[in-house]
């Protein structure tokens, strides 16, 4: 998936303005003409700058080949996997510290698994073991407290 | 003498020497997947590596990344998919000697010059380091200031695709580095109001986002293919070795000697070390005819500069702490983790740990020897193992790295963030190690701005008035502007090339 640079400058463009309006309000040190402002200033600049330069290669390119969809891209089914994963890696965000590392990452594993065709019995076996293997690595060696859950029956 | 003892001390420890060969398997194994770099094994072990000592953490990454880079050559000859970028060079060539039945003499090849270059990469860390840092200790804000601006224009500049995006990129990860309380005027910025943003965002889980996870989602997204695994033993890994050894002792040499000083070239690392070694390698040699149809010298020239160049990117990471590539850019930040500012003082305050460092390197390349043949010969296992088993498992280690360093689940908010954002900036052709660089820089450049304009009360002149520093500016306008002239150049030239389609 390529957008055309046009865009991309236009997004960038609006990223550098905002960067700038929003970081000319913090303040200097005090006695001292610079500040917190001072950097994120420039950087919106930078930014501002680098996107014009885009926008002018971009419409050189030809606005018409503004999104060029190849390889993965065609597949709906490719966008609905990465969608998944994002999906998935924010509800073990959200519901982790109530189901548990043993609980979340399992079913984040098999959920993963089947849905990028592992038959079901491996899937289960490995995303059990892996969980297991990286529980003991991490709780166990290296003292991380990873969640242990408060559903009662989860909570092993 | 005595730090050189106490530095022996503690390399030779069972408990380091556990470390490195632990982290040696897993390096040889992550460099031979394809689609898993050398970048992303040390973002892997990052969050382990947080829990040990200076020298066993530092000892895990040196040997990772030497082995990654050597083991990416391995599914580049088998299957012509190259296992890091670094050797996308000569995977051509690679696999065009495996068709010819000569796996084993590539591969062999392939280990043999790691090794040389390596070591040769080593040699000149080891001496030129430590002058370096006796000059940089006279070095003010000013000349920080414009080694960090060096360093990041080289980023922009070398890396690989436009430099437009690059220039993107690296504005992108400075402004990722201005989030939170951690600024001279010591104000919350783009904090949104939350408590975790104050605290700014975490380098750690912020690459294993960029690099990890970006991956992760790039393989999803392609449905995790399996790989197609030649059938048939490597065997007689070093037999005619010698030979080759003799024959290409000059390229070996003059690859270890590019790939050393394009490593400490910031912004360019490995790879970028390995395409010019290849190029230069064919130009000056006596058969350029017979480069792509299976012939060992280019490979043995490019093997040599990328492992080099793996050593030569501590030489400004130790001296100054400006990383050379994207890897030391990850260990610049796990030194400061580890209290080991990098910076000329570490050469006078922690001189043990620097000599460990050294130590561990030539161990690293030593071993590289023995456990690179292991690799070679247990390819055909390794290379069967599914992606689509291997990538979740990967992702959820992600997980769990991010969530160690500050155990929380917002480390992970912030991996999936920047994931994300990876993975749609490779998409259209956004160099991601400018990011990374940006984020890991960002505050030692805006430190040394900010100070740098409060003594010289706003006076741009006054940041020539000191030789060394008037001598680094001049450079770093040059890097700027002769880009730009060559462009203004070439625009005004009539017959205008077709824009040549971007690589991705």
């Amino acid at each position: 998936m390529r957008i055309n640079d046009a865009f991309l400058g236009g997004a960038i463009l609006i990223l550098g303005i905002l960067v700038v309006w929003w970081s000319s309000s913090f303040p200097a040190i005090p006695g001292q003409d610079y500040g917190a402002a001072t950097f994120p200033v420039a950087i919106g600049w930078g930014l501002i700058v680098t996107a014009a330069a885009m926008i002018v290669t971009g419409v050189r390119q030809g606005v018409r080949a503004g999104l060029a969809i190849d390889g993965w891209a065609r597949s709906p089914l490719a966008w609905a996997r990465v969608g998944a994963v994002i999906v998935l890696v924010l509800c073990y965000v959200l519901f982790s510290d109530r189901l548990g590392f043993l609980a979340a990452s399992t079913i984040l594993l098999l959920a993963l698994m089947l849905m990028l065709r592992v038959p079901v019995i491996p899937a289960f076996v490995v995303s059990l073991a892996a969980t297991l293997v990286i529980h003991q690595a991490f709780a166990g060696f290296l003292r991380v407290p990873l969640p242990i859950g408060s559903l009662p029956l989860l909570g092993l | 003498m005595d730090a050189l003892g106490t530095a022996f001390g503690l390399v030779f420890d069972p408990y380091v020497l556990a470390v490195i060969l632990g982290s040696a398997a897993f390096g040889l194994f992550v460099g031979a997947i394809p689609g898993l770099t050398a970048t992303m094994a040390t973002a892997l072990l990052v969050p382990v590596t947080f829990f040990m000592e200076p020298v066993p953490a530092i000892a895990a990454i040196v040997t990772a990344t030497a082995m990654a880079i050597f083991s990416g050559d391995i599914p580049g000859c088998l299957l012509r998919i190259p296992g890091t970028p670094a050797s996308a060079a000569y995977v051509d060539e690679a696999h065009a000697m495996t068709r010819a039945g000569r796996a084993e003499a590539a591969l062999g090849t392939g280990l043999l010059f790691s090794v040389i270059g390596g070591l040769m990469g080593t040699v000149v860390l080891v001496l030129a380091a430590p002058t370096l840092a006796d000059w940089a200790l006279s070095f003010s804000s000013f000349e920080y200031f414009w080694l960090v601006v060096l360093g990041l224009s080289c980023a922009v500049f070398i890396s690989a695709g436009s430099a437009l995006k690059g220039l993107v990129s690296l504005l992108i990860g400075l402004l990722l580095a201005t989030v939170g309380l951690n600024n001279p005027a010591g104000q919350p910025r783009f904090t949104f109001g939350s408590i975790d943003l104050m605290a700014g965002i975490d380098f750690i889980p912020a690459m294993i986002g960029l690099f990890a996870v970006s991956e992760v989602l790039r393989a999803v997204a392609a449905g995790a293919p399996k790989a197609d695994v030649p059938k048939g033993a490597v065997t007689g890994v070093f037999r005619g070795q010698g030979a080759v050894l003799k024959r290409y002792r000059g390229g070996a040499l003059r690859g270890g000697a590019l790939g050393t000083l394009i490593g400490a070239l910031p912004g360019a690392g490995a790879d970028i070390a390995a395409w010019i070694a290849y190029a230069v390698s064919k130009k000056s040699s006596r058969e350029p005819q017979r480069f792509g149809t299976g012939h060992p010298e280019g490979i043995a020239e490019a093997a040599s500069a990328n492992n080099a160049a793996v050593s030569g990117a501590w030489i400004p990471a130790l001296v100054f702490g400006i990383p050379g590539d994207s890897i030391t850019a990850i260990v610049i930040g796990v030194l400061y983790v580890k209290g080991m500012n990098p910076g000329p003082t570490i050469f006078i305050h922690n001189p043990q740990l620097i000599y460990a460092v050294f130590l561990t390197f030539f161990l690293a390349n030593l071993a590289l020897l023995p456990l690179g043949w292991v690799a070679i010969k247990s390819a055909k296992q390794i290379l069967r193992v599914p992606p689509n088993v291997l990538m979740p498992v990967i992702l959820v280690f992600c997980m769990v790295g991010a969530f160690a360093i500050t155990n929380s689940v917002f480390g992970i908010a912030i991996a999936l963030a920047l994931g994300v954002l990876g993975f749609l900036m490779e998409e259209n052709g956004f160099p991601v190690a400018p990011t990374i660089l940006g984020l890991v820089l960002g505050p030692m450049l805006e430190q040394n701005f900010i100070t740098s304009m409060i003594k010289a009360d706003g006076d741009p002149l006054a940041f020539f008035e000191r030789p060394i520093a008037a001598g680094l500016g001049v450079v770093t306008l040059a890097v700027w502007l002769i880009p730009l002239i060559v462009l203004a150049l070439r625009s005004r030239s009539p017959a205008r090339e077709p824009q040549p389609s971007e690589p991705r």
